[in-house]
């Protein structure tokens, strides 16, 4: 996954473009970002068919570990459900499409802003990058307070890649499996979920 | 928004039937880079270009800030039930 400091710059490139510079850009946007967009998932497709493997783990551990990105899915849509009616502007379907981002910044921002608009794309790039900073940050605070399964739940989407390292470092390596498995899950069902919520 | 689940489904059957091929899925993780940072760069062309959304955007750091937290303290929750239940006393008899 492409660091986070780099897309930063990207995206604020593109702010201060688009405010400073005079050249109409919408036509190039809109159609642009469709098709590299479809490009993205398409590449994410091939990221989680070619981990695909990861069943076998259902099989091989126990059927046990589906319920790891069960609860994280049920976790997430209850707290943002239960924050959204506080959000006056956010709509509960909107609340739960940034929710179901699970930490993937880049794909649930650029798919809501396809859907929805630029505003609400804005708030699930920056909410899902909060994410991923809270689990590097504090997965070592979560494993003490509620147990190895919490930087995977925090971590959601990113549990397979950018927060596999502090994951397996605090909560034991026998958890890598469980987290890159719930990962793959939450991943393939980013672009599912989002398209769920908003359409 | 269907094109979308078609490309989702697409690369998934690739991706699986290739998953040996280590050079096209590097080639993949590539695009999928690129794609990202050019994506990002559209997303904020396009809010730079909105100037009612550029001036709410603090607000929208807050609005940000209270789903993650709620969305993470919620699925943390969860996930400490079903490791209370299922992974603690179990931890050895794998």
């Amino acid at each position: 996954m492409t660091s986070s400091i780099y897309i930063s710059i990207a995206f604020v490139l593109g702010v201060c473009l688009g405010r400073f510079s005079p050249i109409p850009t919408e036509l190039l946007s809109q159609t642009l970002t469709t098709y590299v967009l479809y490009a993205l998932i398409f590449t994410v497709g091939i990221t989680v068919g070619a981990n695909m493997e990861v069943w076998r783990a259902v099989k091989a551990i126990h059927v046990r570990i589906v319920l790891i990105p069960l609860s994280i899915i049920a976790g997430t849509f209850a707290g943002c459900a239960a924050v959204s009616p506080l959000l006056r502007t956010i709509s509960l379907s909107e609340a739960l499409a940034v929710g179901a981002g699970f930490g993937y910044y880049s794909l649930s921002s650029v798919l809501i802003a396809q859907i929805d608009g630029e505003a609400l794309g804005t708030i699930a790039l920056v909410s899902n990058l909060m994410r991923e900073v809270i689990t590097l940050l504090l997965a070592p605070l979560l494993v003490r307070l509620f147990g190895k399964l919490a930087p995977i739940a925090a971590g959601g989407a990113t549990a397979m890649d950018t927060t596999l390292p502090v994951i397996s470092r605090f909560s034991g390596k026998e958890y890598t499996v469980y987290a890159i498995f719930s990962g793959v899950a939450l991943t393939f069902l980013v672009p599912m979920l989002v398209q769920l919520f908003l359409t | 928004m269907l094109n979308i689940t078609i490309f989702l489904m697409a690369g998934l059957g690739a991706g699986y039937l290739l998953r040996k091929n280590e050079g096209v899925i590097r080639f993949s993780d590539r695009v999928s880079a690129i794609s990202i940072l050019l994506l990002l760069f559209l997303l904020g062309l396009s809010l730079g270009r909105n100037a009612a959304a550029l001036r709410n955007f603090s607000l929208f750091g807050v609005r940000a800030a209270a789903l993650t937290v709620s969305g993470v303290a919620g699925s943390v929750f969860f996930s400490s039930l079903v490791y209370k239940a299922f992974f603690r006393e179990r931890k050895n008899d794998k």
